[in-house]
């Protein structure tokens, strides 16, 4: 064991955490698989040119240039494009960088993995011309590029309202947005929603922008399919029920080139399922998210999670959550002590749990009905990697076979390189539906190294 | 989970392990209109038989033990076409392959053994080897050719099994084994599901086969072994779905007919049986896959999936332990020692014929659980 600690992913919250480990004078590596720090939220165009289109719209990266410099703290060490292996050994992180395997033995780890997005399948989701909420993000933070011409938005949650309204902004036609929520908040959340002005207003400007720009805006309404010859050229759209079955009588059909999808986040917690820390389901922050303490501790001492891999809930939590594993990694390996460290953690804290009061306000106004399950039909793919229809899946989980572990033996299910993450969701959601048992009780399969595919020829070093 | 209501109470034959041994004298014994339940500590198919390599070759094999792992390949061709699902079974050789002087020794050495057992080789090197196999390294200097290796999908086979002993009328459960007593001319097990009574009990418990002989007051002593595997994403076919196995050990390789390759060989990972956790040892398996990359170089511009690590055991006396307890009116071992997937369906044919009141064959005279009598 060392005082070192070893911070996994380089968005938001694994800099935040960085920094603040830096800070308090412990000796931090920094790893994440991109070249650019910053994750998805700080991501920008290497050009200077590029980075001036639109550059009043998208200027996080200018706001987080501070954080963005943690790299060149000199209690950091910077590993871009590093390949987190797995905890293979105990106590022992391993990872593969400039094409080697490297292993380190941290005092106290911290995992800020992020968040992929949840995939909801519907009929013509794998044509071209589909895509993400957060890929559309990425495309205009990172190249200012639009995806299409005519665009569609669909899907649950804040999101999806955020790359719509940035898609307007940027000059984009966007037919309709579709929120598959009833999207009111509660009465008894509206004190909870006032916790966070600014967040508030900033959510309503987004709806004015479409406002202002004429984009009709439908709560419980969703996409029932997308159709085109080797790419989308329509989208058909439907109000959904409460059951989240969309009402085909009153089906309609759009000329669209685009379909942006985004039915939320699910938290990137493939490091601390497969090192076997404890987890829960939690619908509200995206799925299975890994129990901690109030220090962001999980259930394997020293590892901490934060941020979005431990529950999407946007930038600001991350943010938090960073700065008090950063702290908290800090004192465990003994750089952080003493009444100063512990008034910093205690007003962290404080700042957390108001941020997530207001999140159950979010939470209840984007609580998408039913699992959106039934949008897929029986020959739509389910398993992109392996290419398994939902009938095929289906078939097997009426026939009595309704564990996770079991499926993916029969049908390949979640064995290619996405290791699951486009289809376990999925799984999930069938073998509850089909046995009447809460997705919370379907246990999923535990992913095994590499978390990520690697080059054999980098896992035995160069030449 | 496969859910079953509840598990029956009395049973005429109650076989522990739903692995390749287990399933297969469980699929005889049902086909044969016996009354038979497999009960295991979990879901079916999930240990050494789920997630080996599935190779079935016989030139990767100790020679002694050769007959039965031809005799494991009549069954795997059997198996293959009497199950209604594929199994993935391929036949299209293998390849064992030698680099240094020494290997090349030891290699004709060998090969002279297994032609004393009735095993066509064909003798590689030079032009002709680089002709059969060109995709092997130059440091490769000679090799055997053997028209009978194969290998199995470990995946498929399985749930081929599972369904095929559903459908001949045999039970499976997820109850583990916790204790017997021996009661009205049988055993009561007791389980974690609850008691069952049998007349017949037959052990295929695999690398937990000491645990399991030392309820029945029987003491068996196994090694563990915990088997390092790596599968990569699939590339373009190159290997001609050959097995290739090296003279210097701890090597099987094959490329599946899916594209994927699957590096074995056993290279030692961690694991403790009792607690069920198994890990990787990362030199291990770097040594592993160099070994893989030096005989194969292309493995090196693959993209590697995951890696895992397996169970196996190997007996003492590295001999298997099969059929009838003297004594023990009922009681039946089906422990194949090692390589318990290439071997797995003759012992379970010969299991099941013990258990149906046919005699062993001469083959598994020196093989009786009577060596390990109190």
């Amino acid at each position: 064991m060392t005082d070192e600690i070893l911070v996994i992913g380089a968005g938001p919250a694994g800099l935040a955490a960085a920094r603040t480990a830096a800070a308090y004078g412990a000796k931090v590596s920094l790893l994440d698989d991109n070249r650019q720090v910053g994750g998805q939220y700080y991501r920008h165009p290497a050009s200077e040119v590029l980075r001036s289109v639109r550059g009043d719209l998208f200027d996080e990266a200018e706001r987080g240039a501070d954080l963005l410099a943690t790299t060149s703290d000199p209690n950091v060490a910077h590993l871009p494009g590093a390949v987190f292996y797995g905890f293979a050994e105990e106590g022992i992180a391993a990872f593969v960088h400039d094409d080697r395997l490297r292993r380190m033995t941290p005092g106290a780890t911290i995992v800020a993995t992020g968040a992929t997005e949840r995939p909801v399948p519907f009929p013509g989701w794998t044509l071209p011309g589909v895509m993400g909420a957060g890929a559309v993000q990425n495309l205009l933070k990172g190249q200012r590029t639009l995806p299409g011409r005519r665009i569609l938005v669909t899907g649950n949650g804040p999101l999806t309202l955020l790359a719509a309204a940035n898609l307007v902004r940027c000059g984009a036609e966007v037919v309709e947005v579709l929120e598959a929520a009833r999207n009111r908040p509660p009465l008894a959340m509206l004190p909870r929603l006032l916790l966070e002005p600014e967040m508030l207003a900033r959510g309503i400007a987004y709806r004015a922008i479409l406002m202002k720009h004429r984009v009709p805006f439908r709560s419980r309404h969703v996409i029932v399919e997308a159709t085109g010859s080797g790419r989308v050229e329509a989208a058909t759209v439907a109000p959904v029920a409460e059951d989240g079955t969309p009402d085909l009588s009153r089906a309609r059909a759009l000329s669209v080139d685009t379909v942006v999808a985004g039915f939320g986040l699910i938290p990137a917690s493939e490091v601390t399922r497969s090192i076997g820390c404890v987890h829960v389901h939690d619908p509200g922050k995206g799925g299975w998210i890994p129990v901690r303490t109030e220090d962001l501790e999980t259930s394997r001492p020293g590892i901490f999670a934060a941020g979005e891999c431990a529950g999407a809930a946007g930038v600001e939590k991350a943010l938090l959550e960073g700065e008090l594993a950063g702290l908290a990694a800090a004192m465990r390996v003994g750089a952080a002590s003493g009444p100063l460290a512990e008034i910093h953690r205690d007003r962290l804290r404080r700042r957390l749990r108001r941020l997530m009061a207001f999140r159950v306000a979010i939470e209840a106004i984007y609580r998408p009905p039913g699992s959106l399950l039934s949008l897929a039909r029986d020959d739509t793919v389910v398993c992109r990697c392996e290419e398994v229809t939902l009938g095929e899946a289906r078939r097997w989980t009426r026939s009595g076979v309704t564990e996770a572990n079991s499926l993916k033996a029969i049908t390949r299910m979640s064995m290619g390189r996405c290791q699951g993450r486009n289809c376990l969701p999925t799984v999930a959601r069938l073998i509850a539906a089909e046995t009447g048992i809460d997705v919370a009780e379907v246990p999923l399969p535990r992913p095994r190294p590499p978390l990520k595919p690697v080059g054999v020829g980098a896992l035995i070093g160069k030449d | 989970m496969n859910r079953e209501a509840g598990i029956p109470t009395a049973v005429e034959t109650v076989v522990v392990g739903a692995g390749i041994i287990g399933l297969t004298t469980a699929l005889h014994l049902a086909r044969a209109g016996r009354e038979v339940l497999v009960i295991d500590k979990a879901e079916p198919w999930r240990e050494g038989s789920a997630v080996n390599a599935g190779t079935c070759a016989l030139q990767n094999k100790a020679t002694n033990l050769l007959p039965a792992y031809r005799q494991g390949l009549v069954e795997w061709r059997r198996l293959a076409g009497e199950l209604d699902e594929d199994i993935g079974f391929v036949n299209k050789g293998g390849i064992r392959v030698a680099q240094s002087a020494e290997d090349v020794a030891a290699l004709r050495a060998g090969a002279a053994d297994q032609a004393a057992q009735g095993v066509q080789l064909d003798w590689l090197d030079g032009n002709a080897l680089r002709d059969r196999a060109p995709w092997l390294a130059p440091t490769v200097t000679a090799a055997t050719f053997c028209a009978e290796d194969s290998f199995a999908s470990p995946l498929m086979t399985g749930q081929a099994l599972i369904r095929g002993l559903r459908a001949a009328g045999g039970g499976i459960a997820v109850a583990g084994l916790t204790g017997q007593r021996t009661q009205g001319g049988g055993y009561r097990l007791s389980t974690a599901a609850g008691n069952i009574d049998c007349r017949n009990v037959v052990l295929a418990t695999g690398a937990w086969t000491d645990r399991a002989a030392a309820m029945f007051g029987i003491g068996i002593s196994v090694r563990l072994n915990v088997n390092t595997l790596s599968v990569t994403e699939r590339i373009g076919q190159f290997m001609d779905n050959l097995v290739v196995t090296h003279i210097a050990g701890k090597f099987t390789l094959k490329q599946f007919p899916n594209g994927s390759c699957i590096l074995g060989g056993g290279f030692q990972g961690r694991g403790d049986k009792d607690s069920g956790r198994k890990e990787l040892d990362l030199d291990q398996l770097q040594e592993n896959i160099r070994f893989q990359c030096s005989v194969v170089p292309q493995l090196r511009d693959a993209t590697l999936l995951r890696s895992w690590v397996g169970f196996t055991a190997i007996a003492h006396d590295q001999k298997p332990t099969l059929g009838p307890m003297p004594g023990r009116p009922g009681l039946f071992f089906a422990f194949t020692t090692n390589a318990g997937f290439s071997m797995g369906p003759y012992a379970g044919r010969m299991v099941a014929d013990a258990v149906l009141g046919r005699a062993m064959p001469e083959i598994a005279r020196d093989w009786t659980p009577g060596r390990f009598a109190a």
